[in-house]
């Protein structure tokens, strides 16, 4: 069974929180936080994240595009819940119940 | 994140892909982040790809000395037997490269063939003592490009310029824009050895290059300010491939992924399947082009 968008975001959330202690985030994750501008992300965070999440769910999602695609914006970032959204469209998920 | 022990420091990596082993090594002041961008997604269906972060640099631990060329390649062995790499592709970029090469000095049965792109050379550090080295001025423009003033006592002072390019946004990556995380790399350059070591010459000499015969494609930005190192290496290195990299600066994993991951996917080819043969067909001229005659051409 495919995970659901809440599921996933739950699952990064928790995943942002454990990689916290390494990376000393010292904020409250919600689906509006920022990670570049927030979370004091670098391009080394969001691969070692990208990994992360291409092993939890076991297959390559286009990171290359999503930067990209954030680079071309005129406000250079992504919110938890847009990244959630991003595996979500990868992962193949069912409807959100 | 995975890490592994290594002289006593732990080394942060990743692993990805499936397939013959290859190995990244980025810059100075870099991190492994240089290679997944889009050189790794491009590659990994067809090889098993391990970046790390060198000592000093992104995850992996920070030491106070340690940064030359001899004990970052002893390190990469090291790195090599803690993770059973036995025999892979190397892939260096800039200081990276010249680890990169130290390892096919000290450990040629180690590697099965080796990309440089660009790599600086300590061994020709006096040629970019010069206040006429094309690259400080390259280098003070770009600084000035964002606003930051360099003095003109400041303008060929290595150390100086690398505290002051902290201080610069990132110009590449999603990121790109956004102010650097400055604070681990102001301690790498002021609490380190990593400048002085960055220079200093052990086995890595002029004269010991030319005895290294691992199959070698060397890459340059046509642009670069280390085209004297291209140029020496393209002479001398004998088992060496060249290339020019059209409109290229000096970042070249940044700047044109593709060209890069195309131009080494044909060389890990060719060596796999003619490694005995040099990869080069013709002169060492890099218009004499190889990949055309592989049908990897431009």
């Amino acid at each position: 069974m495919t995970p659901t968008r809440d599921a996933i975001l739950e699952h990064l959330q928790q995943m942002l929180r454990e990689l916290a202690s390494d990376w000393d985030l010292g904020e409250a994750i919600t689906p509006d936080t920022l990670l570049f501008s927030q979370l004091g992300f670098q391009s080394l965070d969001i691969v070692v994240l990208g990994t992360a999440l291409q092993e939890r769910y076991e297959r390559e999602m286009p990171f290359a595009e999503l930067f990209a695609n954030i680079g071309q914006r005129q406000v250079r970032d992504l919110s938890v819940g847009e990244l959630a959204e991003f595996v979500k469209e990868h992962v193949g998920v069912s409807a959100t119940p | 994140m995975p890490k592994t022990r290594v002289n006593q420091i732990d080394l942060h990596y990743i692993t990805v892909g499936a397939g013959p082993d290859v190995v990244m090594l980025h810059g100075l002041l870099g991190n492994l982040a240089v290679w997944h961008l889009h050189i790794v997604p491009e590659l990994r269906r067809e090889f098993r790809i391990t970046a790390y972060d060198l000592r000093g640099h992104g995850y992996s631990d920070v030491t106070r000395s340690g940064y030359s060329t001899d004990e970052m390649a002893r390190e990469l062995e090291g790195l090599l037997d803690a993770l059973g790499i036995e025999r892979p592709y190397l892939v260096g970029h800039s200081f990276g490269a010249d680890i990169g090469l130290n390892l096919a000095l000290l450990c040629p049965e180690r590697i099965r063939g080796l990309v440089l792109i660009d790599p600086t050379l300590p061994a020709l550090v006096d040629q970019r003592k010069s206040t006429d080295w094309v690259g400080w001025k390259y280098w003070v423009a770009k600084l000035e490009e964002v606003g930051l003033r360099v003095p003109p006592d400041k303008q060929t002072d290595l150390s100086y310029l690398l505290n002051l390019s902290v201080e610069t946004p990132k110009f590449y990556g999603p990121a790109r824009g956004l102010p650097r995380r400055r604070e681990p790399l102001l301690n790498l350059l002021r609490n380190t050895t990593l400048v002085e070591d960055y220079e200093k010459v052990e086995s890595l000499t002029l004269d010991s290059i030319r005895g290294i015969t691992t199959p070698t494609l060397l890459v340059s930005g046509e642009r670069s300010q280390f085209l004297g190192t291209y140029a020496f290496l393209r002479e001398t290195l004998p088992n060496c491939t060249s290339r020019l990299m059209p409109g290229g600066e000096h970042f070249g994993p940044l700047e044109q992924p593709g060209y890069l991951a195309t131009h080494m996917r044909a060389f890990f080819h060719h060596v796999m399947t003619d490694g005995r043969k040099p990869f080069l067909l013709g002169s060492a001229d890099d218009s004499s082009d190889a990949f055309e005659a592989a049908g990897v051409g431009d």
